[in-house]
């Protein structure tokens, strides 16, 4: 199953935050391989050129690094990893925040709302 | 990539081709078995029809070469054969040689089958007279220079069949042209009335350029040929046949560029 | 003649007319080497005849036309892997016939490569071609297409009528095959199936380039997607 992706934002991007979040959710393991140009390219059914992009800016932020013959890894460094995860993190509390103040939401509401909902969770589990 | 397409052209049209063979053959055969005696009527009937088939034959086998010519060129599968890494040369040169060798095999089956109908009706092959007879007119024809008037017949004939078949070709290409498109048949068969009224034009100039020398050699031989001289006397008509054996290549080798050059520079396939 | 740097094609002021209707006009393009590239317009835009030119299928034209370098001809066919939007073969072939023809004539054709595919597909090679249906032979001609090793593939409408697994054969046959040394030319109308593929977009509208650029410096622009900037470019 390919990923959806916006055609109104430059595919890259959304590649590298696509890599990111299987990294901070642990479905790509640190030391890690990662799979070539060509074959990223063609499970995400995107352009090789585009994939290579994405991968040489993963490189640049160091949350990927190449080893000449082996190829691509994901890389060890646990703080990095971390931070990658708070940034996506605060991505969507953002985005979260900023919906709820559209519906109209005041900033009691939504802590109220918020602390319902993951209490019901809580509930559901017991 | 010469003999390649050529193999192609082969694979592709012997179907046709077989089957206006055994049409020929059989039809021959036929009258074999329509032979009574009595009847002598239905056997000449029969014949009759074995040279109908001759002609049909013909027809059918230049409708197929202009016909494979159209199809592989300029119909559907032109897409596959005009993108293939081959020159327009050797394309044409592929098909035109291909087109050649299977009049050339019409022409031998035809030959075959009027032999096998002097067989079936005249037994000319049962008669024992026959092969001391040959050998002295073999040994007649050589030493008058008659094997090379021959020679010169089948090389004459040779360059009429290219001549003709390059016709067909450049007929085609004429009719394909982009302003001739919708009147694609008429403009085909056009371009070979043209090339018939050039060709007999240009023909009669030349013999009438050699009247005069017609004239004289008619003079000089008025009274009957003495045997010493007809060497000599066929040496002129080979040359009259030679005259014409060249310009019958000429004729064809200008359709050739015709057709290739309107393949190179003005093709618009559809 | 292995030149990195040479672009797969150059076209320079090309015209075609078709009697007095202008096909393409003046049209100028460079078609880098590496990259899949969409051919996009609506019928009638022109892009099936320039297609036929690139390929040698149309000799009349004005302008200058090549391919690696080189003019259209014998040695660019050997370059050039052609899918046509017709069926295109005699009806006395079966799947291998096609197969061997394309083995005899092409020196960079993969026969193997392309049984394997044929098996993959559930194609019987003894089948006559004449007897598939109509969404086979397409599929079976781009086997043909991309089991060759050519330096520029021209797919011309692949997408037009199949359905969306075919299409994703399609797309997944044509990443699979790809390689820095060779371009693919993909024409369609169908874009927003196909956009995450394309490296550079050309708009042609009625034979006149409206837009040759890269896709995600296209997006990073206009902030719209190219299936959105077709639909504003060519408004009836």
């Amino acid at each position: 199953m390919t990923e959806t992706f916006n055609p109104n934002i430059p595919i890259y991007l959304q590649l590298i935050e696509s890599i990111k979040r299987r990294i901070v959710s642990g479905e790509l393991l640190p030391g890690q391989r990662l799979p070539s140009v060509r074959d990223l390219a063609q499970t995400y059914a995107v352009n090789p050129n585009t994939a290579q992009r994405a991968l040489s800016e993963l490189e640049r932020d160091g949350l990927v690094y190449s080893e000449r013959t082996a190829g691509r890894f994901i890389t060890n460094d646990g703080e990095l990893i971390e931070m990658t995860r708070t940034e996506l993190a605060g991505a969507q509390i953002e985005s979260f925040i900023q919906q709820m103040r559209n519906l109209g939401f005041t900033k009691q509401q939504l802590l109220e709302k918020l602390e319902e909902r993951l209490e019901k969770e809580d509930e559901e589990n017991e | 990539m010469l003999g390649r397409l050529m193999k192609y052209e082969f694979k592709s049209t012997y179907r046709e081709f077989l089957g206006i063979y055994c049409a020929l053959i059989i039809s021959t055969l036929l009258t074999w078995m329509v032979d009574l005696p009595q009847l002598e009527v239905v056997g000449y009937i029969a014949s009759i029809c074995v040279f109908a088939v001759i002609v049909a034959a013909i027809v059918i086998m230049l409708m197929s070469i202009l016909g494979a010519f159209n199809k592989r060129v300029y119909g559907r599968e032109g897409y596959l054969n005009m993108t293939l890494p081959a020159t327009v040369h050797q394309q044409v040169l592929a098909r035109l040689f291909v087109s050649v060798i299977w009049c050339l095999i019409t022409i031998i089956v035809m030959i075959l089958s009027f032999l096998l109908l002097l067989q079936i009706h005249g037994g000319i092959f049962t008669q024992e007279i026959l092969l001391p007879q040959v050998t002295d007119l073999l040994k007649a024809l050589w030493e008058n220079n008659v094997i090379l008037t021959i020679i010169l017949l089948i090389g004459c004939g040779l360059a009429s069949i290219f001549g003709m078949v390059l016709s067909l070709y450049s007929a085609s290409a004429v009719a394909h042209l982009p302003f001739c498109r919708r009147w694609k048949v008429l403009a085909g068969i056009g371009t070979l009335f043209v090339f018939a009224i050039v060709e007999s034009r240009i023909l009669w100039l030349i013999a009438y350029a050699s009247t005069g020398w017609v004239e004289d050699i008619g003079q000089r031989f008025s009274n009957g040929v003495p045997t010493e001289m007809v060497p000599e006397y066929v040496g002129y008509i080979n040359l009259a046949i030679g005259v014409f054996l060249l310009l019958a290549v000429v004729f064809a080798v200008a359709k050739y560029f015709l057709t290739t050059y309107l393949l190179s520079r003005h093709m618009e396939l559809e | 003649m292995n030149d990195k740097n040479m672009p797969a094609a150059t076209i320079k002021n090309l015209s075609k007319n078709y009697g007095s209707f202008a096909a393409l006009k003046d049209v100028n393009l460079t078609l880098p080497k590496g990259q899949i590239i969409g051919l996009l317009g609506p019928n009638g835009s022109g892009k099936t005849t320039l297609i036929k030119i690139l390929t040698g299928l149309i000799t009349n034209y004005r302008g200058d036309v090549q391919i690696d370098g080189q003019a259209i001809g014998a040695s660019t066919k050997a370059l050039v892997s052609y899918l046509p939007d017709r069926n295109y073969f005699a009806d006395w072939m079966r799947a291998k016939d096609a197969i061997y023809l394309f083995s005899d004539m092409y020196r960079d054709f993969n026969a193997s490569k392309s049984f394997q595919m044929l098996e993959r597909l559930g194609l019987n090679s003894e089948q006559k071609i004449k007897s598939m249906s109509k969404g086979m032979i397409d599929k079976f001609q781009l086997c043909l297409v991309m089991s060759r090793d050519a330096h520029l593939y021209i797919l011309d409408e692949p997408l037009g009528g199949v359905d969306p697994a075919a299409r994703d054969f399609i797309l997944d046959t044509v990443l699979k095959n790809y390689s820095e040394d060779s371009s693919v030319i993909i024409s369609t109308h169908l874009i927003s199936d196909v956009e995450r593929i394309f490296d550079t977009v050309i708009f042609l509208k009625q034979g006149q380039v409206m837009l040759c650029d890269e896709i995600d410096a296209l997006r990073e622009k206009t902030h719209k997607s190219v299936d959105q900037l077709f639909r504003e470019v060519f408004k009836c």
